[in-house]
Formats: structure tokens, sequence, C-alpha cells
């Protein structure tokens, strides 16, 4: 068995200029990517968490080929993504999440058709491959129909049969999840479980910790550019250990309590995320007792039959890594 | 060739779909051919029919042309496809010409609507005493307006205001190339400009062709420099993919939008 690793990553940097003011224009730089070093072994599912601007995206469109780095070196199959890019193009593909990159006014079919032609695909393989894909997919019933009047989880699962044209070595799955409906986020999970069976390696990214945790052999958490933790998942959850959480959903305002909160010596950490009017507070807590009484006590007016008590996730882990950055 | 085959294919199809592109391929040469019938109805030049057809159909053609390299790709910008388009073993030159030769290809409906326009409502008669001459020259057009627009291409994929340039370009450069006009009467400073524009000798070609004299060493000369330039424009296209390309992975210009 091959173990040389699929992609190898080194001191890799990556910085934008950009100009800024309107009549005195000025450079600035930002650092997308600061001295990053990875390792992705063949058929390994590798996940990047991170918040948004943390640099996921640049590192994949730099594996891609499609960014050359600052400083630093990546190689993928063996080949340097800044001067190897014809030999890397034909062994990969990759989604960038939501429903752009494909042609909306020609049909789910000739979309996949064009890009065979595009990897250079044989035309006969590519009919049977096409109609195989498809099939998988679930969208052959709909293949001549044109690709604006498909819903999104459509578009994206007609993605996921597009960067397999080619029968790629590596897949870069960038948010492929992303605004899907449980059933065909689900759909799509089952997908990438099958595609590393066939020997695949996947290089996932996702702001779904359950989803990273469900899929990925090993997780990479990205802070402002930087790798701040790399392991398998049960490894990253021992950042947590020891650690309850304490989850709560409010109805409207939370009053201060999230403040009051952090600063108990027992409390590790709260973040508070919101959907609609509803706020989700939750405390990582070495008390987890003494962190719903004080709960009780600051907001006696709510509902605490939506308050649980639970070992920490890969979420959790994150969430203490990052900083409270959901 | 495959793919070559199938971006034509794929071109042609997405194109044909857009109301914008038939709106420019179909109001255009009107607008031209009545704008120059108007304009030569009464200067008593020979040959009506060169300036009316040939200037509503090169204007047409030219237009076409020019929304294949900046529309085009404005478009695929906006749809996502420039990514996957650049990450994908087939190389951008190939993809862009095959596009240009799909453009090029529907331009030749304006030239054909010109014609029946001018004929059927302005009673215009179009002739073609060198028939040979004159396809072989709007062959020789066709190929150096799409290295031309190739040579633009490369510019547009740097930029995402390709909008405003493809606004900017279109009109000067419809002049400068003696499409909607003869560039002779246009200021002599302005013509030794033009003289680097391969449509301008392709436009001049094409008219000498529809010269009921015979063929001089003057049109052989414009036919020969159409072909020069085009060529030149081609290898400069080829030259520029190569660097573009290194830039736009280097700027990360690529998918603004």
């Amino acid at each position: 068995m091959n173990n040389t690793p699929t992609v190898i990553v080194e001191n890799l940097s990556r910085v934008y200029e950009t100009s800024v003011g309107v009549i005195k224009r000025r450079k600035r730089a930002i650092e997308a990517l600061r001295d990053v070093s990875l390792q992705v072994h063949p058929s390994e599912i590798f996940g990047l968490v991170g918040p948004n601007g943390a640099g996921k995206t640049t590192l994949i469109k730099i594996l891609t080929t499609l960014l050359i780095p600052t400083q630093g070196r990546a190689r993928v199959l063996g080949f340097d993504v800044a001067r190897q890019e014809r030999q890397i193009r034909p062994r990969i593909n990759f989604i960038f999440g939501g429903e752009r990159g494909l042609y909306w006014r020609l049909s789910g079919q000739d979309n996949l058709r064009y890009f065979a032609d595009l990897y250079r695909v044989d035309r006969k393989i590519a009919e049977a491959r096409v109609e195989r894909l498809l099939n998988m997919v679930g969208l052959w019933e709909r293949r001549e129909e044109r690709v604006e009047g498909y819903s999104k989880g459509m578009k994206q699962l007609l993605h996921v049969a597009k960067v397999l044209i080619n029968e790629p070595q590596v897949l870069f799955l960038d948010e492929p999840t992303i605004g899907l409906d449980p059933v065909a986020a689900r759909a799509l999970r089952e997908l990438i479980g099958e595609i590393r069976g066939r020997g695949v390696t996947v290089f996932l990214t996702s702001h779904y910790m359950w989803e990273m945790e469900t899929l990925c052999d090993r997780v990479a958490v990205l802070k402002e550019g930087q790798i701040i933790a790399l392991d398998t998942p049960a490894n990253l959850k021992q950042f947590v250990r020891g650690l309850k959480v304490v989850e709560l959903q409010v109805l409207g305002g939370l009053n201060g309590t999230d403040e009051r909160l952090r600063s108990l010596p027992y409390v590790d950490s709260v973040s508070v995320s919101a959907s609609g009017h509803v706020q989700t507070l939750r405390v990582q807590t070495n008390d987890a007792q003494a962190t719903v009484a004080e709960i009780r006590a600051a907001l006696p007016d709510a509902d605490l039959s939506r308050l649980i008590v639970r070992p920490p996730n890969l979420e959790d882990a994150y969430v203490k890594l990052v900083g409270g950055e959901a | 060739m495959n793919v070559f085959i199938s971006t034509v294919g794929v071109h042609l199809k997405n194109t044909l779909a857009r109301p914008m592109f038939q709106v420019v391929l179909v109001v255009q040469p009107f607008v031209v051919a009545t704008t120059t019938y108007m304009v030569y109805r009464d200067a008593g030049v020979d040959n009506l029919a060169a300036f009316v057809v040939l200037g509503g159909g090169l204007s047409g053609i030219w237009s076409a042309l020019t929304f294949s390299s900046a529309g085009d790709i404005n478009r695929e910008r906006y749809y996502g496809t420039l990514n996957p388009m650049l990450a994908s073993p087939t190389s951008l030159p190939l993809i862009f010409s095959a596009k240009i030769t799909a453009n090029a290809w529907l331009s030749l409906l304006a030239l054909a609507i010109s014609l029946v326009y001018s004929r059927i409502l302005l009673g215009v008669t179009f002739g073609v005493p060198h028939g040979l001459a004159f396809f072989g020259s709007l062959a020789a057009f066709l190929f150096s307006a799409s290295t031309f627009a190739l040579c633009l291409s490369t510019t547009f994929l740097l930029s995402r205001s390709t909008a405003i340039m493809q606004n900017f370009l279109e009109y000067p450069l419809l002049l400068l190339g003696g499409m909607a006009f003869p560039v002779s009467i246009l200021p002599q400073w302005v013509q030794a400009l033009s003289a680097i524009l391969p449509m301008r000798w392709g436009s001049e070609a094409l008219r000498l062709a529809l010269d009921s004299a015979a063929l001089g060493p003057p049109f052989w000369e414009a036919l020969g420099w159409t072909m020069l330039t085009g060529v030149v424009y081609c290898a400069l296209a080829l030259f520029l993919f190569g660097r573009i390309e290194y830039c736009v992975r280097r700027e990360a210009t690529l998918e603004l939008v």
C-alpha cells in the first residue's frame, strides 16, 4: 500500500494585496494564510474548519492550482501546485459551495458531457459515465431539463456528479452541503462516504461540526490563517475533556446573562448563536449544577424544559479552540 | 478537437438563448445600414451597396465578437464557471478560440440580415463581381477580427470591469477599423493609428472586392495585411494567455464580480 501523503503543505503563506481609499489609494496586504503545514494521506477524509475568513477557501484554491502561494510549498499527488499544475489538474476536482459553477442554460446531461470533454474523457467512456453519475445522484429522470429549473439541492448533487466525471484521485469539497435541506445534505454526506470507499482522498471544509465529526478521519482547525489544532475528532474533543455543556434555547434577549456567566470561575467558555428570535446559549463548564442554578436565577422567565446538560462534542471543542467564534 | 467542437456547441446554445445577443445580431445591422444609407444616399458614391451592406454587416460582426471577448467572460465569471475552466486540463486559449469561433459564425447572420434589409427595404442591390476574392476576404476578416478579439479577451480576464471596457472599446474600434465607414474619411493621423487593426485591412479588402473594376495591388495588399495582422494578434494572444493565467493565479482576480 502506498503511504506517500496525497497532499503535502509546507510552511505555506498567502498574502492578498488590496487598495483602499478613493483619491489617495493605499495598498494594503491581507495575510490569508500564515505558515500552514499539513499532510493528507491516501483515501483519507481530511476536514478543515475555521471561522469565516480564516483562510479555508484560500488553501483549497492553492491546492487546486487556482492560486499561487506567496511563500512555502504545496504538493498534490507529488506535483508542485505552483509549477506543475498541468500534471495536477487532470487528477483532481473540486466543488466550491453554492449553486455557481454550472451552465444554467444547459441541461444537467449537457453540463456533464461538456465537463467530460474539458477533462478529455473519451466520448464513449464519457457517455456511460454521465449516465452512471446521473443515476448515482438521482438526476437521471431530470437529465434533459435546464439546470436553471433545478432546486438548490439538485444543483449541488449535479456538482457532485460533475466533479466525479474525470474519476479524480483527490477531491476538494468546500462547504458542499451549505444551504441544503436536511435530506439533500444527508444524501450528499452518504455520497462523500461512498466516494472515499473507492479510494479517493477527500479534502473537506464545512461549518457543520457534527458533519465533520461523522465524516472526517482528521480535522484541522484554522484561525486567522494559522492551524491551531490538527487531530482526529476524538482527540480534538480532549480539549474539552472534563467539561460539561449546558445548553439553553431562549426566546428573546439574554439580558447580559452570557457576560455574567463568563465571569464565573467554573465557566470555561460561553457562546451564543441566534436563529430568528431564538438564541441558543452554550456554556462549557466545570460545574454543571452551579451553572444551571446561575441561569435559573438570571433568567427566571426562561422555559427551562429547553435546557439540556450534555457531554461536549466536536463543535464544543472547536468553540473553545477558536475562542467563541462559530 | 472534441473540446473545441463541444465548446462551440455549448457556446452556441448559451448564446442563442440570450435575448440581448439576438438584439445585437438583428437590430444593429438595421441601424447601421439605415444610418449609412442616409449619409451616402445623396453623396454620389459609386458603390453604395459596399458602404450600406458592409457597414451594417461588419458592425454586427464586430459587436458580436466584442461580446465574445468581454460579455462572455463576464457571464462566465458570474456563473462561476471560470474557475472550473481554468482548473481543467484544457488550455484557456483553446476554450476562448472556440467561443470566439462560435460567435464569428453567428455574426455572419448579421451580414445576411444587412444584405436582405438593404435589398428589400432600402432598394440597394448588392452585386459581388469577384466572388472568390469577396468570400476569401470575408474569411480573412473573420479570422483576423477573431484573433484581435482573442487578444482583448486576455485583458478582460484580468479585470472585473469587462462590461465597461467592452462599451468603451466597441465604438471607437468600430470606427477605427473602418467597419461602419471607410477609414479614408478619417483624419490622417487617425488613419495611421488604425493601421494596426486587422479589421481595417479586412474591411478595405472586402470593399475593394465589391468594386467592379479589376482587382489590383491595393486589394492584394489589404488582404495580405489582414492575414499578417491576424497572425500577429494570434501569436500575441497565445503569449498573453500564458502570462495572464499566471497573473490571475497570483492576483486572485478570476472570480471577482
